[in-house]
């Protein structure tokens, strides 16, 4: 491609079937600190290369506090405006918050948690072979198994469901308006106060809103801070899982030997899951970080109060740490632990999002090993204003 | 040569959207090639569009086995696609195949996707809909259905999600082309659109929405064939 117009405006076009969009590749060639318009009309600086994202994110230097009005958006008053969710904490605030949950998602902690997500994965399967064939698989399973198997573990009510399900997953969506995009968050703060009054009601153990109710109880956290982080536990459950539990099937489908050999050997599964989580977006360009000072990278200084962005999805086809990054290929040495982050706000759901996948993915193939694309991957309907990019329907047959 | 009988009082030349039905004979790649040379010069700019994965669902209904339905609806879709493609393309169409989609890929649109949601609302809700979806569908399923096999509602209840997933192409032409105005063409009036240019029905189009008839003259020793259809007011 020839030299685009800085700054890049963002959201890029797309790569084919998920691949990194080209304008990204382009950068982490040749700017790999490159100015870019978000759609709020705020210019940021994007990183793109794996060892500059590892330092920025793990400079404290940069401040994740985007609570007060008038931080830089992608597009509005979105999860990055509640105040005091771990999100926008910075240490050691975050560290003390952070505290109250990490036990609760530990690696071994969330392998109880395989049969319940394996029972929701069994019931949904058996009601989509009952169904139409050829189906779309993000109705039948990929966005519906998320809402139930999480919304269980998360201690979701009975009669807060039905809200769950108008609430979540949230859009994300890079082409809406600032004031859709302040309601869209209102409203899941409406749920999130009907939620944690249901929990104080009737306490649902073993969840984590009772880890943080409890840490409030005790002023461990204040309320504000207990309060922000359900609301941001709550959205990265859904949103973030619904995209791989789309692109994973997809692009096994894509490479039918690959999936035989999972088929054959169920080991494979967990390197099948390191590699879509290698391979695909994990939510665009993130939310932005503030520069706290002056720093320089690459010779490009970033002056205080600008904004910084890191594509996920960059740092995990970056060449110099990815052999043919462009290969899907589940026998890697490497895993997928790059997608999630790095430094202080590493996602702490990322053991957690492993399992879901790892029982998801594998329970739907077992169930139907034959299963295909029921359209060209070319017809497949992707949309890049998507913060978590997936084909927004994916039709399948048996 | 083709007769272009407008069921709407509406003269606009800004876009027309081009329905193909894959699994009708009438589409041939030489009648697809006429279609588009013909119209293609008498519009701003042209779209033509292909069922989405639904189209199996005829199919399925009139009792094939689901992967070998989807396997011939792919395979039909692409031999209706091709010469579309190829045909914009030799007019000069800049990015022709872009101008040939199916409505699977229009689901990256949230004005599509919020339009199917009402779709299946207003079958669900409104009579007069649900009566045309059911009509049209048993239709072409029966059309389908090998050795005069009989259908009954259950194969409905599953191919009309076909009918239902055009439903937003007759309504909302112009937001999803980036049209001031468009006019949706096809070789026959179906009842669908009847209703909902009548106005009488759940169902309303975007303004600058309209419909055509379009039929090609037979060259019978002279005479020409016409279109039956009838001009609906547009609402």
């Amino acid at each position: 491609m020839g030299e685009p117009e800085l700054p890049l405006r963002y959201p890029f076009p797309l790569g084919d079937t998920g691949a990194l969009p080209p304008l990204t590749r382009w950068a982490q060639r040749n700017k790999p600190v490159c100015p870019v318009r978000l759609p709020s009309g705020i210019t940021a600086w994007m990183l793109t290369r794996k060892d500059d994202v590892a330092q920025v994110l793990a400079d404290n230097r940069f401040s994740r506090d985007l609570a007060e009005r008038g931080s830089p958006r992608m597009v509005g008053e979105d999860l990055t405006s509640v105040d005091d969710a771990i999100f926008n904490l910075d240490p050691p605030q975050h560290g003390r918050v952070r505290q109250v949950l990490s036990g609760w998602f530990t690696r071994r902690a969330v392998q109880r948690h395989r049969p319940l997500i394996a029972r929701h994965a069994d019931r949904l399967l058996d009601v989509m072979a009952d169904g139409p064939n050829p189906t779309d698989l993000v109705e039948s399973y990929s966005a519906t198994l998320p809402l139930d198997a999480m919304g269980e573990l998360m201690g979701v009510p009975a009669e807060l469901a039905r809200e769950c399900r108008q609430t979540y997953p949230m859009s994300l969506d890079l082409s809406s308006t600032p004031d859709a995009v302040q309601k869209e968050t209102d409203a899941a703060k409406r749920f999130i106060a009907k939620l944690i009054a249901a929990h104080r009601a009737d306490p649902a153990p073993d969840s984590p809103v009772h880890e943080l109710l409890a840490a409030a109880s005790a002023g461990v956290i204040t309320e504000s801070e207990m309060f922000g982080t359900v609301f941001l536990v709550f959205v990265t459950s859904f949103d973030p899982l619904v995209a791989p539990l789309t692109t994973g099937p997809m692009i096994l489908m894509l490479h039918r030997k690959q999936l035989a050999e999972c088929l054959a050997d169920p080991q494979l599964w967990p390197k099948a899951v390191e590699e879509i989580l290698r391979y695909f977006h994990n939510g665009g360009l993130g939310f932005p970080r503030i520069a706290r000072e002056d720093v320089e990278v690459h010779g490009t200084m970033i002056r205080r109060g600008d904004a910084v962005v890191v594509p996920m999805q960059a740092v995990t086809w970056d060449p110099r740490h990815y052999r043919n990054p462009e290969r899907f290929n589940i026998h890697r040495a490497t895993d997928g632990s790059a997608t999630f982050g790095a430094g202080p706000h590493y996602c702490l759901g990322s053991q957690l999002a492993r399992v879901v996948l790892q029982e998801a993915i594998s329970a739907l193939f077992h169930r139907f090993p034959t299963l295909d694309l029921a359209v060209s991957e070319r017809e497949l309907p992707w949309d890049p204003n998507r913060m978590f990019t997936r084909p927004i329907q994916l039709p399948v047959t048996w | 040569m083709f007769t272009f009988t407008r069921l709407s009082p509406a003269t606009s030349r800004d876009h027309v959207l081009v329905g193909l039905s894959p699994m009708n004979g009438r589409y041939t790649p030489e009648y697809i090639r006429k279609l588009i040379y013909w119209l293609q010069p008498r519009f701003r700019s042209i779209d033509v569009i292909l069922p989405g994965f639904e189209a199996a669902y005829t199919l399925v209904a009139a009792g094939q086995p689901p992967t070998q339905a989807v396997r011939r609806a792919r395979r039909a879709c692409r031999q209706v696609r091709n010469p579309a493609v190829q045909a914009l393309a030799d007019l000069g169409v800049p990015d022709a195949a872009r101008h040939v989609t199916s409505w699977t890929r229009l689901h990256a649109n949230a004005t599509y996707r919020a339009a199917l949601i009402h779709s299946r609302r207003a079958y669900l809700t409104d009579s007069r809909i649900r009566r045309a979806c059911r009509d049209m569908t048993g239709e072409v399923v029966r059309n389908a259905a090998a050795g005069g096999r009989e259908i009954d509602a259950a194969d409905i209840d599953i191919a009309v999600r076909y009918v239902i997933a055009e439903i937003p192409l007759f309504i909302h032409g112009p937001s999803l082309f980036g049209a001031t105005e468009s006019v949706f063409v096809y070789h026959r009036p179906t009842p669908l659109v009847t209703a909902i240019a009548s106005g009488d029905c759940i169902l309303t189009a975007e303004p600058g929405q309209s419909w055509a008839v379009v039929t090609e003259e037979e060259n019978n020793h002279g005479r020409t064939g016409t279109s039956a259809a009838l001009p609906v007011p547009s609402r």
